[in-house]
Formats: C-alpha cells, structure tokens, sequence
C-alpha cells in the first residue's frame, strides 16, 4: 500500500452529467475549472513519515479538530455536526509528554491556545480533552507546509493553501483500530460546504496514490442508507474516469428542516444566567424499535428486531467563564418539570467558588439525556421542548476602564443517538468518520441525527455564528484608587473609634474590675456580672 | 394575654419552629426557591458519605468538622433530622439563657422576655429551620457561659475546646473567661503570678487538651483534607458575594493575579480584628461582667472580619439578651430604635445593590457596594461604640 494516499471528493448538487463533462483527466493531471461543490479531501500518511515521534509517543489515539463557528451546510454525507472551535483529543496508554505537547500545541497549532500540562485537560471517559475557542488556521497549515515540505510536495502544499477557508479540518491518529486501512496511519481531512473549484490535480506515483472523484447524491432521505454515484480516477493510473455507485449505512445524520433548536440566554443576564434551549418541530425519535412478527410468512425475518431506539440527548460545551453545579442538575432531572431526564455526565472543572484566573482546565463539558415528549397532538404542528439550564459565571478578571466582558459561548449540540442494528454496516462506508469526539460517548453502533440549529432568532451580534454571548460584569480597576485608602481608613478610625469608647467606660468606672465607682445605686446595680463568688 | 412563664415560652418557641419547618416542608415542594437552606444538603450529603466509610469531605464545599456529619448521621434515616437537631440546640440555648439569668439575678418576668428576644425571633427560628448549623453553635456558646457562671470549670474547659474545634472564633472567648475567673485558689502565691488560681489553670488545661484532642482524633481520621477544608480554608477564603465586610471589594480587587495592585492590607486584617476582640476588649471588660464582654468581641469580631455573611448575626444574636438588660439602648428607647433601624437598613442597602449584580448584571461593585459595605461598617462601628461605653 502507498505510504500516502490522497483523495478529492467533490459532490455535485446539480448538473452532475455536465459538469462532469467539464473535467479534463490526462495521464499527469485532472483539471477542472468553475465547478461548483462540496469538497472534502482526505489526505492519509503512514505513521513513519511522522516528524512528531517523540511527542506522540505513549499516545493511543490523537484527534485535532478545527470548526469555522459559522453555521455552515452539513452536505451529505457530512452530517456530522461539531462544536466550533479547536478541539484536541488525546487518549494515551502510557506516560504522555504533556507539557511538550502544550508547547507544541501553541507552536504548531495556535498560540492563543491556552496550554500548560495535563491539568489543563478536561478528563472524558475516553480521552483527555482540550478545546478553545480560536478557529485560524493559519498557524497550523504554515507548520504543516514547512514541517512536510519534503514528503508531500508541491502540489500538495498548493493544495494546503485552500484549506485556510475549509469549514472543518481535522488530523486524526489511531494506534489502536483494527481496520488495517488507518492503522497507525495520520488522517488529515478538510470540509469545505461550498465553493467553485479551479484546480489543477497532478498525479502520484508508487509511494503517493491521488484520487479524485465527482460525486452526487442518489436518493432524497436524509435519514436512511445513502447512496452516491459518480466517477473516479486515480491520476497517474486511470487514462479514463471510471464510473461508480455505491451506498452505506452513514453515522452521522442530520435531521432535517423539521426538526431544530436555538439557545441563548435568558436576560437579565446577572451572575447567574439561565440557558434556555428551545428545540422545535417534529420531535419524534428517527428510528423505532420494532420485532418482526415470528410467522412464517415473514420467512428469516421472523422474530428480528428492527429499526433502532432512540434517546434524546443534549451536548454542551463550557469555557470555564461559566459553569454548572453539578448538583443542580442533578436535582433538575430528578424533577418532573425539567427537560432533563437524566444526567449522563459533567466533566472537567466544576468547583463552585474558585474565580476564573484559578482554573486550570479550560472549562467543562456535559451530557445530558432529554426527556422524550410524547406522540404529538396535532400531527403536522410540532411540538417544542424548553430546556433550561441553570449556570453560573466565575468571578471574573477586572479591568482598567470597563465595566463588564463579554464572553463567547458555543452553541450545544442536541441530537438523537440510536442504536441500528450492525455497526458493519456503518463502517463500510467511504466517508465514515469515527474517531475520539462526541460518537464516543456511545456504544459502537450508535447513529446520531443532528438537529438544525435555528439562526432566525439568534443573538444580534454574529448573526451567521453559533455562538452566544455572555455579559459579565466586573468591577473597573481605576476603582482601586479609592477603595484601598477608603478601606483602610475606615478600618483604622473604626479602631480608634472603639478606644475612644472603652476609655470612656474605663475612666468613668475607675477601672477594669467590676466595682463602679461615683454611680448610684439602681436595680440593675445587684445583678451580677461574672461568675459566681466562691 | 397568656402570663409569660418558662414553660409557657420554651413551648412557644418549639411550636413556632415546628409551623416554620412544616411551613419549609411546604415550600420545598411547592416554590420554586427552597426554603431549605443549601448548607443543609452539604451536611447531609458528607453524612451519606460518611455512612459509607467513606469521608464527609467528598462532597465538595462541606467546610466543617467531621463531627457535624457524625452528629447528622441519623439524617441517613429520617432526613429531616438536622433540622430537629438545631432547632432543638435553639431552644436548649434559651433554656440555658434562663438559667444564666437566674444566676445573675435578674428577675424572672425580664429574663423571660430578654430571652424571648432569642427563643421567639423569626429571624433565629428561620435560620435553624432551614437547616443551618449555626443554631447549634449559639447552644454549644451559651452552655460554656453557663458553665462558667455555674463554676462548673471542667465542663466550661470541655465546652471551649470543643466549641473552637467547632467553629474557630470561639478562641476569642477563652481570654475573657480567663480574665474574669478571679475569686479561686490562687497557686503561685501573691506575688508577680497573684493570677494564677485554681480555676484559671484547670480552665486552660481542659479546653486545650479538648481541643488537641478533638483536631487530632479528626486529622488521624480524615488527614490533610480535614485541616484544609475545616480551618485553612477559612483563613485563606476571600468570598466577595454575599459578603457584608468592608474588606469585600478590596479582596475582590487584590486577590487578581496582577502585580501592580496587589495589597498587603487583606493579610494584615486579622490584626485589629483579634486585637479588638481577643484582646483588647477582654482585657477592658471581662472583669466587669462576662456576658456583656463576650457580646461586644463576638459584634466586633464579626465586625472586622475578612468575610461577613448573614449567618455570622446569629454568632452575637445569640449574646444579645445578656447584652440588653441595663443598656443605654433600652433606656434611651430612641437610640435602641435608631440602632435598630439603622442596622437593618444598611443591610437591606447593601442587599439592593447585591441583587442589582447577581439578578440583574449590572456592575454595582464600586461605587455601590463598596459604599455600602462601609455604611454597614459604620453603623456596626457606631453600635459597637455605644455598647462597649455601656460595659
């Protein structure tokens, strides 16, 4: 097998056969010229032509992921939704270099990155989190042209240079699976939702296979097999594009326009804002369980299980501005009234009291399963479910001449997670993207369905983002000038203030002992003051 | 009008906090804010952990000694224990209250209604009935005061020791009880250590052996995490919400990691807090009357502390009654009702401009809180005044 293998995917939404005239395939090239598509490209290299060895030793599986925060088109067959941002995954077998990998980390891939060591992972059932919130790629396509130079050559890094406005890019390493294909091998992939291609492909060689191929989709449902068709070439290999058709099982779904939610914030803001999600729409589960009836009409199907059960659940992820408390939620799903059935798990830094600049990790996650409505009323209208989460915001960094930040937060992610019948039907697609991310909280063989977000009510400020914005207020440090003088001041007269009056008690009993001198005598005078006399 | 008798007040003071705990029940179930205190689930969570085996500082934020989990473990069983119990350390403390002013000799119709100032106060029952340890401290408070006034000196040594093991402020109490145990054996003949008698010394024994004793059966127990979540974390906290201190805002400010403002005033804060009250005032007054004394160290100490919370009123609330009889407050009814009033409604100041941040966002920190901490800090220092002239 080549030690790197590249392959091109455009996907054609119209016009497949003419546009499809329009790319020219030769022995040394493919160029194509105003194609407008989906692009995914994916780029495998063996793990030996790997210039990282020393930091990715003792290390299982590595994810890096970089999300535009736009809200951008889930193409078929990329349904898989993820939260913005930059995300890196580490799940290690043995002792990790974690403060070498932080340092790498803001060299290679952004240096606004905020990494000191291991602490500043959140620790998930799987792997060792981190995320921030920046999306430039700049830095780490610079590293990755000038580091690779040599092994992926020119055309490659022409290639490379598109990726800076890819909408997800993501480099993945799996020492453990067992499908020989990625296997010790570093998955680089690129996304991008939409964009009219001009581009010259070169061909490979032994060492270096390229593939391009021109896609479109076949069938209409979102939700069920997939099935895709088109033509390929290996350049270098094919004189001609060969034709293909081909359908899988796909993991990630998106659900559709019937189906979508809006977070945001409930105003006032105050210190402890409420996160109310509102998910709207045909809100019934994707896929029902159901056993063919065993009679023998039915012949081999008789008595299987069908379809797939489905459980409604909630993603989100917070930058340690904001928190939850782990023991309110855990109140909200043992009440009827919440949206919360159950709280599958909150992870990272959770402590209730320590302010921003004394978190280490860079914030938490937390998984929620959903109340299920019931069969819907009125078919065809809809029903909605308010989530509402309780959270609050750490005491924050002040500053000279503000009164207040302002802080992103990305949106949740809401989705079904069913179980289908073979998790082999699922991986035999081309485009199956399983690696460390949220598919890992769940059992192999889970199918997730997105749904939409719903930007028509968004937040004013970036109206295109899935972020929301959280306003915290702060104390303006010019106040200090007054405060610590103010303070000490009133401390120490409030002393001398106290002096003052003991000394007037004391000069006017004579003394500190318990006879009062030059004062009448009155009721009170007899009863006693201090312990009882021997 | 119902005559006022101990046994008439005693009950009326159980069934009030009976109706506020059915009355907590209720809204427990029903409003959406709890009656029950938080606290209350942080004691009874460490109880369940502790139940297990496991330590009561597993659950986070449980600030206390393990002997309050202990006491809370038949919470395991009927959950609404704690809330008996306090209640219950409420009314053993009037009980207690009465019996002090019997040795004092104040007659029975005004120790009735001075203690009612205690045993019928709303403010007193709430706290107990939402589940709020600091009832049961007021108790463990009270039977010191009255094992020294009964010159019961080894329980009075058991009790301090406990009652500092308890809660750390007590510690101010011991040099006034000390100071003020005069008329006993003197030891050291009548020389330079003329001081030095029978009760002060099997006094200073008692109490630090009991402390010693409790801390470190407690630390072989828990270790580390007993220290650090019981004491250190109290003397290092700097809470800046809910938090009536002057020192509020300063806190908030310096406790930033930034160089150019950092204040080495927080850290010198204990200094006129425990001069005042562990020294000072002890010194100025315990031999005049006891109660009295312990009345204006508890006010101060609150006064001057780093951090001052609501529940912090009920450590010298629990005084008060022993404060009031004979006061300039009462016998100048305006200046008592201008405390009063003056005392309350700084607080509810300082409470406008703390809802205006927590609800509403708004960055009320300086000038508004900030000034109304040190309103508050002024009446306070004003009161304060007033009762130590009166000593």
């Amino acid at each position: 097998m080549s030690s790197i293998r590249q392959r091109h995917t455009f996907i054609v939404h119209e016009q497949f056969r003419d546009t499809a005239d329009t790319l020219k395939l030769n022995h040394e090239q493919l160029s194509m010229s105003d194609v407008p598509a989906t692009r995914h490209d994916r780029l495998i290299i063996d793990e030996n032509l790997l210039k990282e060895k020393e930091l990715l030793r003792g290390i299982k599986r590595l994810r890096i992921e970089i999300v535009s925060p736009e809200n951008y088109a889930h193409a078929s067959p990329f349904e898989r939704s993820v939260v913005h941002g930059t995300h890196i995954y580490v799940s290690a077998n043995e002792a990790v270099q974690w403060k070498q990998l932080c340092e790498w980390i803001k060299s290679a891939i952004n240096q606004d990155i905020d990494c000191i060591g291991q602490e500043s992972f959140v620790e998930l059932p799987f792997a060792f989190y981190l995320y921030s919130a920046v999306t430039d790629k700049r830095q780490i396509l610079a590293y990755t042209s000038s580091t690779y130079d040599k092994v992926i050559g020119e055309v490659d890094k022409v290639l490379l240079a598109d990726a800076e406005t890819a909408d997800y890019m993501s480099f993945a390493l799996d020492r453990g699976t067992d499908d020989v294909k990625f296997k010790n091998k570093l998955i680089t992939e690129a996304y991008w939702s939409q964009g009219n291609w001009t581009k010259t492909i070169l061909a490979g060689n032994n060492e270096h296979r390229v593939e391009v191929g021109l896609l479109g989709k076949l069938n209409d449902e979102d939700d069920g097999d997939q099935t895709f068709g088109g033509i390929l070439a290996v350049i270098g290999e094919n004189e001609q594009f060969v034709p293909t058709l081909f359908d899988f099982t796909p993991r990630h779904r998106k659900l559709g326009l019937s189906a979508t939610y809006n977070p945001d914030f409930r105003l006032p803001y105050g210190l402890h804002p409420k996160h109310l999600t509102v998910i709207h729409g045909d809100l019934s589960p994707p896929l029902k369980k159901f056993i063919i009836p065993d009679d023998e009409e039915y012949g081999d199907f008789a008595g299987m299980e069908m379809g797939g059960e489905c459980k409604l659940y909630a993603y989100y992820t917070l930058p340690n501005f904001i928190f939850v408390d782990k023991y309110q939620i855990s109140d909200l799903a043992e009440s009827k009234s919440s949206a919360v059935k159950r709280v599958v798990g909150i992870w990272g830094e959770t402590d209730l009291e320590i302010p921003v600049w004394m978190v280490d990790k860079w914030g938490s996650t937390m998984l929620l399963e959903l109340e299920q409505p019931g069969p819907a009323l009125v078919p065809f209208l809809g029903q909605t479910i308010n989530l509402e989460i309780p959270m609050h915001s750490r005491y924050e960094m002040p500053d000279w001449k503000i009164k207040s930040v302002t802080h992103p937060m990305p949106w949740p992610i809401v989705f079904w997670a069913c179980n289908v019948s073979s998790e082999s039907e699922m991986v035999s697609g081309p485009f199956d993207s399983k690696s460390l991310g949220i598919e890992s909280f769940f059992p192999d063989g889970t199918a997730l369905y997105y749904f939409l977000p719903n930007m028509t009510i968004s937040n004013t400020i970036d109206k295109s983002y899935l972020i929301t914005n959280l306003r915290i207020p702060v104390v303006p440090l010019e106040a200090y000038q007054y405060v610590e003088p103010y303070t000490v001041i009133a401390i120490v007269l409030g002393c001398i203030w106290i002096f003052y009056k003991a000394f007037l008690g004391y000069r006017r009993d004579g003394g500190i002992s318990k006879s009062r001198k030059g004062v009448p005598p009155s009721a009170e005078k007899n009863e006693k003051k201090g312990p009882k006399e021997e | 009008m119902m005559k006022l008798t101990t046994t008439n007040l005693i009950g009326a003071a159980a069934l009030m906090r009976i109706a506020f705990f059915y009355y907590g029940v209720y809204q427990d179930e029903h409003a959406e804010i709890r009656f029950t205190d938080i606290d209350y689930f942080v004691f009874t969570d460490a109880s369940k952990f502790m139940a297990q085996g496991g330590s009561p500082y597993d659950r986070a934020t449980y600030r206390y000694t393990p002997i309050l989990a202990w006491l809370l473990l038949p919470t395991t069983t009927y959950f609404w224990f704690g809330k008996l119990l306090f209640a219950l350390g409420d009314i053993v403390a009037g009980w207690l209250m009465l019996r002090i002013f019997k040795i004092r000799g104040l007659p029975e119709d005004q120790a009735l209604r001075f203690a009612a100032v205690w045993l019928l106060n709303p403010m007193v029952a709430t706290i107990s009935t939402r589940g709020s340890s600091e009832g049961l401290l007021g108790a463990m408070v009270i039977a010191l005061l009255w094992a020294v006034y009964s010159r019961k000196i080894v329980i009075a040594g058991a009790l301090a020791g406990y009652a500092v093991h308890f809660k750390i402020y007590p510690i101010i109490y011991v040099p006034s009880i000390l100071w003020s145990l005069d008329n006993s054996e003197k030891i050291l003949g009548n020389g330079m250590f003329r001081w030095v008698n029978k009760d002060r010394v099997k006094f200073a024994l008692v109490s630090f052996a009991t402390f010693v004793l409790l801390t470190g059966a407690m630390y072989y127990v828990y270790g580390h995490p007993f220290l650090l979540h019981t004491y250190l974390h109290h003397l290092s906290r700097s809470d800046h919400r809910h938090n009536f201190s002057p020192y509020n805002i300063l806190l908030y400010i310096s406790s930033i990691p930034s160089i150019e403002l950092k204040s080495t005033y927080p850290s010198l804060a204990f200094i006129p807090q425990l001069f005042i009250s562990g020294v000072f005032l002890p010194c100025m007054l315990a031999k005049k009357d006891l109660a009295k004394t312990m009345f204006v160290q508890t006010f101060a100490f609150v006064t001057f502390n780093k951090v001052c919370t609501s529940q912090y009123f009920m450590w010298y609330i629990v005084l008060l009654p022993f404060y009031l009889p004979s006061s300039a407050m009462l016998k100048n009814k305006w200046l008592g009702l201008r405390a009063g009033l003056l005392w309350t409604l700084a607080q509810a100041l300082w409470l406008q401009q703390g809802f205006e941040l927590e609800y509403l966002g708004n960055s009320t920190f300086f000038p508004g809180i900030f000034a109304a901490t040190l309103i508050f800090f002024v009446v306070n220092i004003w009161i304060l005044g007033i009762a130590v002239e009166d000593i």
